[in-house]
């Protein structure tokens, strides 16, 4: 052990150790004239230095029939052996014991570095012993051991080449040489990088330490010198073919050096990034390990920041999932000023994204099925500042801080402005190139805002998205993408964009809006064109209708027609609802909701007069008739008090009990199965839950757009707040939350459960809805909310709840159903189910209270005792003050507000008075 | 201030001892009439989708057998009591007798919401249901129909398990089952005819000739159309409808003075129940407020759409002209209202009798599946013709010769039938 003062200790001392131990076996090895005897003892004595005990370090070598050992070898519980092989049949082994156990490890003292160490003996052994088998027993041929090492590898030769021509590249694939001998774990090469550290030069410990201190450089013999010991540990450690496939790699990696230098550049127009990626994309192969995958890896990063969002939740995320080839395809799409920077905005960056994760996760997971992504073109963002630029519409940048009115008053004037301008001769032969790649049939023009995506805020609804037929001439066509992309760009200014933003304190960001144009997934039938089934699916279900539905089972809004159906909320028309977490529990179940909540309109595009129009269902079966795609799924026959399947063979195509309750679909095939897989895929990618797009034509489904749904269903969730003086809580819930935010209350329309069931008669039970539905007319919009025993709307007993009907409360702001113990038990309440969906439509908030459980809290004195306004605002109902209570809050509170805060991931609700609208602005989460 | 929570039993009882009283009953036919002969109370446990289990209390109410099967609907309510089921069955009881149908009165359900439940659970329930009850129900004992959140589907689900446990075809064991699978025809048409051949008759006794009558219909859903269509055909002329619009969300009264023609609004409303405005104006029909059925100048009023529409604040509304009031609804008229049509002598139709056609031809199914032939269209509407024509007479023969009002002697000769009944099979 004397010579360890002269290494470094601990475990860089046994990586040197190791390194000698490996030199000196090869040097023996490969001293000519040595007979395999003769190599093999020298080998016994050669190794125990190596080893971290040497003095109780015992070596054995077997070979076929010949045995040699260490002096004082014994077999010991504490052995490592390896198989020496001779074309893969073994021929004998070696063997190493610790005669004692001195590690703390009990059962293995071995290192894993001897491991490892012991294995490469072994297999270079082997190979020795391999070309000299038929030597034993006779002597070994000194010249034929001699011609081996004179016939160069194929390999060696390249690297020989490349020192002699490209120094810079030899040295690039020699450092990666030793990286991947590192990576591997090869005994030595640790041993080699020591080189590097100071103490191995001789340096004084204390120098490396002071880190304000230049490192010493090293000289270029030295430096040779490692690079051909690396070449040389290599050359023992792993196979021609292996050192050879690597060098080859490695240089054309290094060949595609341009690429990474180029896309790091941060002033790269369009034009230069869609050649750098093109030549990339043709010079490579999609599957091959082109660059080094940290290269790759820092190119896509760079490729999505350039196109795709900047923020950096977005880019771990998509990553990891979009190849530079994808971008390649990408690019081909994209058009905007060839020397322009613009991004594709967070509706495009989304729906890429999206369409990727499920891509790859397709691969493995065969539930997702199949889907598309209907073809897509995209107009970068500055090509909104280049139309404004070239047609002088500089002034209007300034138009969003005009006062709200004077922007409602001139906005008609500047979409018409818009409308009018010119687009820079670029932008026109792009839409030219994207109408002829596209051809005929319908598309849709979309915004994508990069507000939207780089504040995560919602802007749904407020930017337009229009369709084009895209019939006729080439000219007309073209008119009609470039009058459709002006509105588009135009819609920036929209009052109600505007006025989002100004509350969002948004208005001093510089917006700019991407466009989108996508195939319209559908069928042409007669004249009309669209899909079969189109909709949105939302991870969470904000709104549920049973207390079996879960929060996480998402939920579905389905319609036939054009998705826009389901996606804006229409006043008198209803989607079919699924969740599909719980595809069984329905919302409507008997026959007569089912026929009230079926969706009875539809929207389609007319080919003929190219224009987007809403219809009767009824009217386009009687002109289509069993044209209309996937019929038999969509359809429901409504006759005899019952609802079942229409069926192609028994029932009129366009008769008269036809109604729209998607039944095919749903039980019918994997449709609800493949949506709940796909949103719970992309769940987990995005780490939150979505809100995605999409239309089914009859054959394929297609994934029209993807984004966070926190962000756009605008309920960003808010936590009750803590410090809410005990005071001013009014109740409180902890059961079937969902996530809302209801502000501003300044009356509320209290039914006291007690004095309702006490009323004596069905007339004076009816009464008490008619007191409702009178003050939902006198109320202002919103500024109310409704709270009362049972179950509002049942159809059943009266005395289970106030009767009413959705038009009687169609204008409170929330309805909070209460329910008291009644003897034992506790009522079930209705969850809005009488009219669910009428809830949903007008976004009126729904809340149940316990207050007989524990924890909850319910100031029954606030309700009960506080002034009642009634006899002011209905006095023709004044005999039932004893039951209806209409508190005015600020008058009752001295003028504050009620406000509800709703947290459905907490499950926790609370109802408080509060000075101000609350809550103070929500935060992006 | 004591007040008794509302009971519908118990004010179903208080109707029963008035009419009692006035017919003279014995003690003891009031004793067994005023309650339930049998109740069964029983537990459905049901294997949940999830796996788990669910146990939900069921129940069947025979109020009265004495003049038949007992006859009445299964309901799935989440909050139902056992009076209300009380209350309905009776009211069945005296619904079967008005009519002169030989049935009884029976109600049942399970306390359940059907939101809550898979087709599936649902299916497991109806199966259930009639598991418990296999051996006291039946066409010969008792037969139920379809009520409050059950339709056709749950029938033929109870219908199932109760063959297969009793290893025979019953298709007489419940009705409302779909055409085809053992439903009657006409059934859609029923109730809304029934209540036109009442005011038919009403007409004819009052001597007016109903060709020179007009008419005003609240609601235009189905009992509205059909009785609206046969109006027509008797010759009368409709002056307004009132109908619900889902748009506006409010009602709306289309009146066209020179009359409607039902099946031409028909053709503009779509199947949810809404007129299209604006091809109504086209039309000539113009739109008023939607209470403004009442105040018409019209010899009938047909209230055809829900409870409490005339009361005590519209009553006074009423027309001079009115003669007629049919009450296609369930309980229309509030008592404070009611009291003033009889005191302004206007001739009442009441709900029980004048809607009485959807009962009639849930017998007539049973009949057919009895004899296990059926009938056409034009076969089960002349006969429901028959049926109502003469419960009417035998109502209006009464009223005339007590001097009574309609409802009240409806109500006596309900009672006085089951009465007899019970009495001459020497119960009491």
């Amino acid at each position: 052990m004397r010579e360890t003062h002269s290494f470094p200790s601990g475990p860089l001392r046994e990586r040197v150790k190791e390194l000698r131990c490996l030199q000196a076996v090869v040097a023996l090895i490969e001293t000519p004239g040595l007979t395999v005897q003769e190599i093999l003892e020298g080998v016994i004595e050669r190794i125990p230095p190596g080893w971290q005990y040497p003095e109780f370090c015992r070596v054995r070598i077997r070979y076929r029939q010949s045995e040699f050992a260490s002096p004082g070898f014994v077999e010991t519980p504490w052995h490592q052996r390896v198989v020496l092989r001779v074309q893969g049949a073994p021929v004998g082994s070696i063997e190493v014991c610790y005669l004692e156990n001195l590690s703390l490890r009990r059962d293995d003292p071995f290192l894993v570095e001897e491991k490892k160490l012991i294995a490469l003996i072994g297999s270079r052994l082997g190979r020795l012993i391999e070309g000299r088998e038929g030597d034993i027993p006779a002597y070994a041929d000194p010249a034929r051991d001699k011609a081996a090492p004179a016939a160069k590898a194929e390999w060696e030769v390249i690297l020989g080449l490349l020192k002699e021509t490209d120094r810079i590249l030899y040295k690039r694939v020699v450092r990666r040489l030793m990286n991947h001998l590192h990576w591997q774990g090869v005994p030595g090469v640790q041993g080699l990088l020591l080189h590097f550290e100071p103490e191995a030069q001789g340096g004084r410990p204390e120098d490396v330490r002071d880190d304000n201190q230049p490192m010493p450089k090293r000289d270029v013999e030295s430096l040779e010198k490692v690079f051909e010991e690396a070449i040389w540990i290599a050359s023992l450690a792993m196979s021609e073919e292996e050192i050879l496939a690597l060098i080859k790699q490695w240089m054309r990696q290094d060949k595609l050096g341009f690429f990474m230098v180029a896309i790091e550049k941060r002033d790269l127009s369009l034009l230069e990034i869609k050649e750098i990626v093109d030549l990339f994309c043709r010079s490579t192969l999609e599957d091959e390990q082109a660059l080094s995958r940290a290269d790759d890896l820092q190119a896509r990063i760079a490729l999505i920041r350039r196109f795709l969002s900047d923020r950096l939740e977005f880019i771990r995320i998509a990553r990891d999932h979009i190849s530079i080839h994808d971008f390649g395809r990408l690019l081909n799409r994209i058009s905007g000023p060839s020397q322009g920077s613009g991004r594709l905005g967070g509706k495009s960056a989304g729906m890429v994204l999206a369409e990727h994760i499920l891509e790859r996760k397709r691969r493995e997971n065969p539930a997702i099925g199949d889907f598309r992504v209907p073809e897509s073109w995209f107009i970068a963002s500055d090509g909104l500042i280049d139309f404004i630029h070239y047609n002088f519409l500089e002034d209007l940048q300034s138009f969003k801080f005009s006062r709200l009115e004077e922007i409602r008053h001139y906005y008609p004037y500047l979409e018409q402005i818009c409308k009018q301008s010119f687009f820079p001769p670029e932008m026109l032969n792009q839409f030219k190139l994207i109408l002829e790649d596209a051809g005929e049939g319908p598309l849709i023009v979309r915004s994508s805002s990069l507000l939207e995506d780089s504040t995560g805020t919602a802007f749904s609804g407020k930017y337009r998205s229009l369709f084009l037929a895209n019939t006729g001439t080439k000219e007309e066509r073209l008119a009609a993408l470039t009058d459709a992309v002006a509105e588009v760009y135009a819609s920036i200014f929209n009052p109600d964009a505007i006025q989002y933003r100004a509350e969002r304190s948004l208005l001093d960001y510089y917006e700019e809006m991407a466009i989108l144009i996508q195939r319209v997934v559908g069928t042409r039938v007669g004249k009309y064109f669209f899909p079969a089934v189109a909709g949105v699916a939302f991870g969470n279900n904000e709104f549920r209708w049973s207390s079996r539905v879960r929060r996480e089972d998402g939920v579905l809004r389905l319609v036939t027609g054009l998705g826009t159906r389901a996606v804006d909320r229409v006043g008198n028309d209803y989607p079919v609802l699924v969740s599909p977490g719980q595809p069984s529990i329905r919302v409507n179940i008997t026959p007569e909701e089912i026929l009230h909540y079926a969706q009875k309109f539809i929207d389609v595009i007319n080919l003929d007069t190219r224009r987007f129009e809403t219809h009767p269902i009824d009217k386009i079966l009687r002109e289509v008739g069993a044209d209309f795609p996937w019929w038999d799924r969509i359809f429901s026959v409504g006759e005899d008090g019952s609802v079942r399947k229409a069926s192609r063979a028994l029932d009129h195509p366009a008769g008269d009990g036809l109604v729209v309750t998607l039944a095919g679909l749903i039980e019918g095939t994997g449709f609800v199965k493949q949506m709940r897989e796909i949103m719970r895929v992309l769940r987990e990618a995005f780490g939150m839950p979505m809100d995605v797009e999409f239309a089914h034509d009859g054959r394929q489904l297609h994934i029209l757009q993807c984004r966070p749904q926190s962000r756009q269903e605008e309920e960003a969730s808010v936590a009750v707040p803590a410090w809410i003086p005990d005071e001013r809580k009014l109740f409180s819930a902890s059961r079937h939350v969902t996530t809302a935010c209801v502000s501003g209350i300044r009356t509320v329309v209290y039914v006291d459960p007690a004095a309702y069931s006490n009323l004596p008669t069905a007339a004076a039970l009816a009464a008490v809805g008619d007191t409702v539905s009178r003050l939902n007319g006198l109320l202002p919009r919103k500024s109310f909310i409704l709270m009362g025993p049972g179950r509002w709307g049942s159809r059943g007993d009266i005395r289970l709840g106030v009767k009413v009907q959705y038009a009687d409360i169609n204008n409170t702001a929330m309805l909070v159903e209460i329910a008291r113990k009644v003897g034992r038990f506790v009522p079930d309440l209705s969850f809005g189910t009488h009219f669910f969906q009428d809830l949903v439509e007008a976004r009126i908030r729904y809340l149940a209270l316990y207050p007989d459980e524990p924890g909850n809290l319910f100031a029954e004195a606030f309700f009960r005792n506080s002034p009642n306004v009634l006899a002011d605002l209905v006095p023709e109902y004044e005999h039932l003050g004893e039951v209806v209570r209409v508190i005015d809050v600020p008058a009752a509170s001295g003028g504050l507000e009620l406000c509800v805060i709703m947290d459905g991931d907490g499950e926790k609700a609370l109802g408080f008075l509060a000075e101000t609208r609350c809550p103070p602005e929500p935060a992006s989460r | 201030m004591e007040k008794k929570p509302f009971n519908a039993f118990e004010m179903a009882q208080q109707q029963f001892d008035g009419v009692a009283e006035k017919l003279g009953l014995d003690p003891a036919v009031r004793d067994l009439l005023r309650n339930p002969l049998r109740e069964y109370h029983f537990l459905i446990p049901i294997r949940m989708d999830d796996g788990g289990y669910k146990v939900f209390p069921g129940y069947r109410v025979q109020h009265n057998d004495a003049r038949g099967p007992c006859k009445g609907g299964i309901r799935f309510h989440p909050h139902e009591t056992v009076d209300t089921v009380r209350a309905l069955a009776m009211w069945m009881t005296w619904k079967t007798a008005v009519v002169d149908i030989p049935l009884g009165g029976g109600k049942g359900g399970v306390i359940c919401d059907p939101h809550n439940l898979s087709d599936r659970e649902q299916e497991a329930l109806c199966r259930g249901w009639v598991r418990q009850v296999a051996k006291n129900v039946g066409h010969e004992q008792d037969v139920p129909a379809p009520d409050v959140m059950t339709h056709g589907q749950h029938m033929l689900w109870m219908l199932d398990e109760f063959e297969k446990i009793h290893g025979a075809k019953y298709p007489g064991f419940i009705t409302g089952k779909p055409v085809g699978m053992g439903g009657s025809l006409g059934r859609t048409e029923a109730t809304g005819y029934g209540v036109m051949f009442t005011v038919r008759e009403a007409m004819k006794e009052l001597g007016l000739d109903i060709s020179k009558t007009l008419a005003a219909f609240q609601g235009f859903g189905n009992v509205s159309q059909y009785a609206a269509r046969l109006y027509r055909q008797f010759g009368g002329t409709i002056i307004c409808v009132s109908c619900w619009d889902q748009a506006e969300k409010t009602t709306f009264t289309f009146r066209r003075t020179k009359g409607i023609d039902p099946d031409e609004l028909i053709g503009i409303t779509n199947k949810f129940g809404t007129i299209d405005k604006a091809k109504a104006k086209a039309l000539g029909y113009e739109s008023l407020p939607g209470d403004a059925w009442i105040e018409q100048e019209a010899d009938l009023l047909v209230p055809a759409a829900l409870e409490n529409q005339i009361s005590g604040a519209n009553v006074g509304k009423i027309s001079k002209r009115v003669k007629v009031i049919a009450e296609g609804a369930n309980g229309p008229t509030t008592p404070e209202a009611d009291k003033v049509i009889a005191d302004r002598g206007i001739f009442m139709i009441p709900d029980f009798l004048c809607n009485a056609g959807g009962v009639t031809c849930s017998y007539f199914e049973q009949v057919q599946n009895n004899m296990n032939y059926y009938w056409g269209l034009e076969e089960v509407l002349s006969r429901l013709d028959e049926k109502m024509t003469s419960a009417f007479k035998a109502v209006s023969d009464l009223a005339r010769k007590k001097n009574a009002y309609m409802r009240e002697a409806a109500y006596m000769i309900a009672i006085s039938r089951v009465a007899e009944a019970v009495h001459r099979r020497g119960w009491v």
